[in-house]
């Protein structure tokens, strides 16, 4: 991460405009693994000051990768606080920054869509997203946890 | 080290503040340097 990804422009802007950020060499500070429940390097968590965990992610992520795991992080908060507008808001951008990404962008269309719903009690706008996931993504696990509403 | 332009926090409860005041979240990076 530390040769790839943190020194990418790309990167650094995205975390400077969206965190906090803290780094922990576990090898100068092993406790830090305990304290973080971790057992592996590199993990990654996003996480609140009252300390509730919005995303965590283990292993090497390139930037673009890396920038759309974060990004669904940032949607993911924004749903946990049930601060529906602000999701609503950054779910364009998380849109943008999943595309083309096979793992990620049927998750960041699922969690938009519930976005979606929760802030307007719609459920068409739920089925809209999770139709899309079917027909542009029918062998990603977001799919099959979404193929229900067809039978 | 590569990545030097992020500025590093290396305190929990300092950045925690940091985050409340500014209304962003953590990101925590446990690395291992070998």
């Amino acid at each position: 991460m530390g040769a790839v990804t943190y020194p990418n422009p790309d990167v650094e802007r995205f975390i400077e405009e969206n965190f906090i950020p803290v780094q922990f060499n576990v090898v100068e500070q092993p406790d830090v693994m305990a304290q973080f429940n971790s057992s592996w390097t590199p993990t990654l968590i996003l996480r609140d000051p009252e300390g509730r965990e919005h995303r965590r992610a283990e292993g090497y992520f390139d930037p673009k990768r890396f920038i759309a795991e974060m990004s669904i992080g940032l949607l993911k908060a924004a749903i946990n606080w049930q601060n529906f507008d602000a999701a609503k808001q950054r779910a364009p951008a998380v849109l943008e920054a999943t595309k083309g990404d096979r793992e990620r962008e049927p998750e960041a269309i699922y969690w938009a869509s519930v976005a979606d719903y929760k802030g307007s009690h719609d459920p068409a706008n739920l089925l809209r997203g999770w139709n899309r996931i079917l027909d542009e993504f029918p062998a990603s696990d977001w799919a099959r946890r979404v193929e229900f509403i067809r039978q | 080290m590569a990545g030097d332009n992020i500025r590093w926090r290396h305190s929990i409860e300092e950045a925690a503040e940091e985050s409340r005041r500014a209304w962003k979240l953590l990101f925590i990076d446990l690395f291992n340097p070998g």
